[in-house]
C-alpha cells in the first residue's frame, strides 16, 4: 500500500513550527513534525472514538448504542496481549508508553529516547491486535472500578462533572469517560471486538510522530507498518449524533463531600449551527479572549473579587468547544458562592453595557502569541493540538493569523448573546 | 538527527557570585522561550507558614505596578510572560521560588523584545515589592493570610495526597522532614505586615540563592542581566542546619483513619538507611525501580495485572530522607490482601527473585527518563536545584553511568536493608 494524493504541509512562520500530513492507502492520516535537537521522540496512534460516540449505525443498518464508558475500557484492554501486556516491550526500549479516551478520542502513546522505530513498530502492531478473553475482560473490570473510585473521590473532577449534567440535556458529553460500574457490568469480549473493527480501522485514525527524526524514514516505516495487516474494508459508520436543546438541564447541582471549603463551577453552553473549520476555531478563540477580558487575572473583576476574599488563585475561566457544543466555564475554590454569583453577574453585565476596553483585547492577542510560543515546545502538546484540531476538521496552525484578525467588535458582539443569566448553570462541591 | 540527540546536552555552568549566591545558566536553542527560577533555601521547621507568604506577597504589586490588576497587565504586555510561586521541601530543606517563562526575541514579530523587561520586572518583584510606610500593605499581608490558611486547610480534599502526608507524620515524629511544607495555621497568627516585610528582607539577603536561566541568550550577556537579581546579598549567609540522621525502623505500626471516601488509600513507609552519597544509593534507584517505580515493576504486573486489586500502585524512594512509600489506591475490603501481596513483592526484591530483563528493563527505563530531563529546563534546574541542595551530585551522565553499573546483587544487598516501619490506611466511614 502506499500514499493517497500529495503530501499536506501545515505550517506558521510566527509559531516555527511544520506539520507534514499525508493519508496512507489503508486510510489512515499519517503526520509528522520534526523538533530538532530534543532528545525526546513522541508519537501517538489515536482513533476518532471517544466517550461521546454513543450511538451508530452500519451500511444504513439499525441503530447500535453503546454503554458509556466502552471506549475507555477498550483502551485498557488493548494492552493486553496473546503473549505479555504491550506495556513490557515498551519497557524493554525504555520507553514510556501510556494511553488516554477523551470526548472525541482514544490515544495511545509512546516516549522515548532511543529505539525510535521499534517502538513506533510496537505501538501500530498492539493497537491493531485486540486479545479478548472472558477472562481478562472481568478482571479489567475492577481495575476500572478503582479508577471510578479513585475519581469519585476528586472533588474537582465532581465538581466538573457535575457541571456538565447541569448544563447539557441530552447530550452525551455529560457521561463520565470511564462510565460507572454499573455500565462497565455488561462489558463482554464480543462488544470490545465489534466496536475495535468499526472504530479502530485506519480510516478512523492518525498516526503522528514528534521529534528530530528523518521525515522520509517516518513515513516508509509508517506506510510499511500500515500495510502488514489486512484490516478489512472501511466500515463505514455512520455516527448518530445527540442534538442538545437549549438552555440548561438544570440550574444548580450540589453535592456534599469532605472538603475544606466550597469549589464552585459556573457555566454557559453552546450550540453551533453548523460550524466547522476555520469559523469553529474562530468562534473558540473569540470565545477565549472575552473570557479573558471578563474574568482575567488583569480584569478589575479578578481584583475586585480577590480584594474581597471571594475567590483565590485557583479562580480561572476557559472555553472548551466541541463539534456541535461547547461551554465556557468559570470558577475555583470559594468561601462564600452566593455572593461569588452576585459579583460575577453584576460584572458581566457591567461589561456588557460598557464594552470590552480595545486596549485589554491587544494585550490578550499578544499574551496569547506568548503562550501559544510556550506551548509549542511541548511534543506533548503539539500532538495534543493536532490531533484535537484533525477530530474538529480545523487547522492548528491558523490560530496565529485568526488572532490578529479579532477584534474588540467581535468580542462585543459575541457577548450580546452569551453568558447570559437565564442560560447559566452552577454546580458546588460543599463541605458536609 | 541532530548531533545533540546522540551525545547528550551541556547542563548548567555555574558560578558563586558571592558566599551562598549561585548563578546557573545553560545556553537552549531548541526553545521558543526562556525560563528562570530564582531559589532561597531554608531549614523547614515550624515556621514554614510565614515564609510561603513572603513569594505570595511580592506577586501583589511592584513599586512601578503597584496593584494585582497593574501587575498582571505587565505580564501580558510582556508577551504572556508568565510568573509564580513555588512551595517545596527537598529532605528537611524549604524551597521557596519564583519562576518566569517568557518567549525568546528572535520569536517575536518585528523588532520587538521581552528579553531585558522580563529581567528587569522579575528583579522589580523580588527587590521593590509595593511597600507603604516601608512594609507590605496590611490589606495586601490579610488578604495572603486568608488566602494560605485555605491551602493548607484545602490539602485535605486530595485524599492520596493527605494519606501520604499523615503517613509521613507517623513514621517521623521527630524527624524535621515531617514538617508540610505549607506549615500551619497557628504559625501564620503571628503574620503582621512589619513581620513578613523583615522575613522578606531576610530571606532575599541572608538565605541560601539559586538563580538558573535556560535560554537562547549569550552567557556573558545573560549573566550581566542577570547580576542585579543578588543586589544587596549579605556577606553573612544563614547556616542550614546538619543533615539529619537517618533512623531504622522499630516495630511495624500500623493507624487506620477513616474519611469520606469511596476508595481506600493504603500507604506503607519504610527505612533504607540509604541516602544521596551512599555508594549503593543507585542500586537502591534501581531496588525502587523493580518494585514499583514503572509499569514493569512487581507492583504494577502484580498487585494490579494480575490480582486486579487497584488501579494506582506506586512506590516511591526519597534519597534525601531515606525513605521509601507503597501507596495502593484498594477497595477497603482488599486491604489484608494488598498489603500481604505488596510485602511479598517487596520480599522478591530481597531476595533476588526478579528476572534479570526486569533488571534491564528498570537500568533502561532509569536511562531513558533521566535523558527525557535534557528537553525541558524546567526539569534541568528541578533537577540541578535539588542535587545541590540536598548533596545528590549534579551531574546528570555520572548519574546515568552508576545507574548503568547497577547489579543484580547490588540490589539485593540494598534490599536487605529495606524494613517496613508504617502501615498507614485510609479507609471509608462506613467501614468503622
Amino acid at each position: 500500500m502506499t500514499w493517497i494524493g500529495d503530501e499536506k504541509i501545515l505550517e506558521n512562520s510566527t509559531l516555527g513550527e511544520r506539520v507534514v500530513e499525508r493519508t496512507h492507502g489503508s486510510g489512515a492520516t499519517v503526520a509528522f513534525c520534526r523538533k530538532p535537537g530534543y532528545l525526546r521522540r513522541y508519537a501517538c496512534f489515536s482513533t476518532h472514538f471517544g466517550s461521546v460516540d454513543d450511538r451508530y449505525r452500519l451500511g444504513g443498518g439499525d441503530e447500535i448504542s453503546l454503554p458509556d464508558g466502552v471506549a475507555h475500557f477498550l483502551e485498557h484492554k488493548m494492552f493486553e496481549g496473546p503473549e505479555e501486556d504491550a506495556f513490557l516491550q515498551f519497557s524493554r526500549f525504555g520507553a514510556q508508553p501510556n494511553a488516554f479516551t477523551s470526548y472525541l478520542g482514544t490515544t495511545y502513546l509512546f516516549s522515548c529516547t532511543d529505539h525510535f522505530y521499534p517502538c513506533l513498530d510496537h505501538l501500530v502492531r498492539f493497537v491493531q491486535t485486540p486479545h479478548f478473553t472472558t477472562e481478562n475482560v472481568e478482571k479489567e473490570k475492577g481495575i476500572i472500578g478503582q479508577e471510578i473510585r479513585m475519581y469519585d473521590d476528586l472533588p474537582g473532577h465532581q465538581v466538573y462533572l457535575n457541571l456538565l449534567t447541569g448544563l447539557y440535556k441530552q447530550h452525551p458529553i455529560a457521561k463520565e469517560i470511564l462510565g460507572t460500574e454499573e455500565t462497565i457490568a455488561g462489558i463482554t469480549p464480543e462488544l470490545l471486538q465489534e466496536c475495535w473493527r468499526v472504530f479502530y480501522h485506519p480510516s478512523n485514525m492518525i498516526l503522528l510522530a514528534v521529534g528530530d527524526e528523518d521525515e522520509n524514514q517516518f513515513f516508509e516505516a509508517a506506510s510499511r507498518l500500515l500495510s502488514e495487516r489486512d484490516m478489512g474494508p472501511d466500515p463505514a459508520v455512520e455516527m448518530i449524533r445527540t442534538v442538545e436543546d437549549p438552555g440548561p438541564a438544570t440550574r444548580e447541582r450540589r453535592e456534599s463531600m469532605q472538603v475544606s471549603r466550597p469549589k464552585i463551577l459556573i457555566g454557559w453552553k453552546d450550540i453551533h449551527d453548523g460550524l466547522s473549520g476555520r469559523e469553529l476555531m474562530r468562534k473558540e478563540l473569540v470565545s477565549e479572549v472575552l473570557l479573558e477580558c471578563i474574568f482575567g487575572q488583569s480584569g478589575a473583576l479578578f481584583e475586585d473579587l480577590y480584594q474581597r476574599g471571594l475567590i483565590d488563585d485557583s479562580f480561572g475561566a476557559s472555553y472548551q468547544i466541541h463539534p456541535d457544543v461547547g461551554h465556557s466555564i468559570i470558577g475555583g475554590e470559594v468561601p462564600d458562592p452566593d455572593a461569588l454569583l452576585e459579583v460575577v453577574t453584576q460584572g458581566i453585565e457591567r461589561v456588557r453595557n460598557t464594552g470590552i476596553d480595545p486596549t485589554d483585547v491587544e494585550r490578550q492577542r499578544r499574551s496569547a502569541i506568548g503562550y501559544l510560543l510556550k506551548a509549542f515546545n511541548s511534543l506533548e502538546h503539539i500532538a495534543g493540538i493536532y490531533c484535537g484540531a484533525r477530530f474538529l476538521d480545523t487547522n492548528p496552525f491558523e490560530v496565529v493569523d485568526l488572532l490578529s484578525e479579532i477584534g474588540p467588535d467581535d468580542i462585543n458582539q459575541r457577548l450580546q448573546g452569551y453568558l447570559l443569566p437565564d442560560e447559566m448553570s452552577c454546580s458546588l462541591v460543599v463541605p458536609g | 538527527m541532530t548531533e545533540l540527540a546522540s551525545e547528550g546536552l551541556a547542563s548548567f555552568e555555574s558560578r558563586e557570585i558571592s558566599p551562598g549566591s549561585f548563578l546557573h545558566i545553560r545556553r537552549e536553542a531548541r526553545r521558543k522561550t526562556s525560563r528562570l527560577r530564582i531559589s532561597w533555601i531554608n531549614d523547614l521547621g515550624p515556621g514554614n507558614a510565614l515564609r510561603c507568604l513572603i513569594p505570595a506577597c511580592l506577586l501583589r504589586g511592584t513599586r512601578s505596578h503597584p496593584s494585582l490588576r497593574l501587575l498582571n497587565r505587565r505580564t501580558e504586555q510582556l508577551w504572556g510572560l508568565s510568573v509564580g510561586n513555588a512551595i517545596d521541601r527537598a529532605g528537611q530543606r524549604h524551597i521557596i521560588s519564583l519562576s518566569a517563562e517568557f518567549p525568546e526575541d528572535l520569536r517575536l514579530p518585528g523588532s520587538e523584545s521581552v528579553f531585558e523587561d522580563a529581567i528587569e520586572f522579575i528583579r522589580e518583584v523580588i527587590h521593590q515589592p509595593h511597600l507603604v510606610e516601608d512594609r507590605f500593605c496590611e490589606e495586601t499581608v490579610h488578604n495572603e493570610v486568608i488566602q494560605h490558611r485555605r491551602a493548607i486547610e484545602g490539602r485535605i480534599d486530595d485524599k492520596r495526597s493527605w494519606a501520604m502526608q499523615r503517613c509521613l507524620e507517623e513514621a517521623c515524629p521527630d524527624e524535621p522532614w515531617r514538617f508540610h511544607e505549607y506549615g500551619t495555621v497557628e504559625n501564620l497568627e503571628s503574620a503582621t505586615p512589619g513581620l513578613i516585610t523583615e522575613l522578606w528582607r531576610k530571606m532575599i539577603t541572608t538565605a541560601p540563592m539559586h538563580v538558573h536561566f535556560s535560554g537562547d541568550v549569550d552567557q556573558q550577556i545573560a549573566t550581566e542581566a542577570l547580576l542585579p537579581l543578588f543586589d544587596d546579598r549579605s556577606a553573612e549567609i544563614e547556616q542550614l542546619s546538619e543533615w539529619f540522621p537517618l533512623k531504622s525502623a522499630s516495630s511495624t505500626r500500623e493507624i487506620t483513619e477513616h474519611f469520606q471516601v469511596q476508595q481506600a488509600n493504603l500507604v506503607l513507609a519504610l527505612r533504607t538507611s540509604t541516602r544521596f552519597g551512599d555508594p549503593l544509593h543507585e542500586s537502591m534507584l534501581v531496588a525502587n525501580g523493580v518494585l514499583g517505580g514503572f509499569m514493569h515493576s512487581l507492583l504494577f504486573t502484580q498487585v494490579r495485572e494480575k490480582e486486579s486489586l487497584c488501579y494506582m500502585v506506586h512506590s516511591y524512594n526519597d534519597g534525601s530522607t531515606g525513605l521509601m512509600f507503597i501507596h495502593a489506591g484498594i477497595d477497603v475490603d482488599s486491604a489484608p490482601q494488598a498489603r500481604r501481596s505488596i510485602l511479598e513483592q517487596v520480599e522478591m526484591v530481597r531476595q533476588g527473585r526478579f528476572s534479570d530483563e526486569v533488571l534491564e528493563m528498570t537500568r533502561q527505563s532509569w536511562d531513558s527518563s533521566l535523558r527525557m530531563i535534557q528537553d525541558s529546563p524546567a526539569s534541568l534546574a528541578e533537577f540541578d536545584l535539588r542535587s545541590r541542595v540536598t548533596g545528590r551530585e549534579t551531574d546528570l551522565a555520572g548519574l546515568r553511568n552508576r545507574i548503568a553499573a547497577v547489579t543484580k546483587d547490588g540490589v539485593v544487598e540494598v534490599a536487605q536493608r529495606i524494613e517496613l516501619d508504617l502501615v498507614y490506611l485510609m479507609a471509608p466511614e462506613e467501614a468503622s
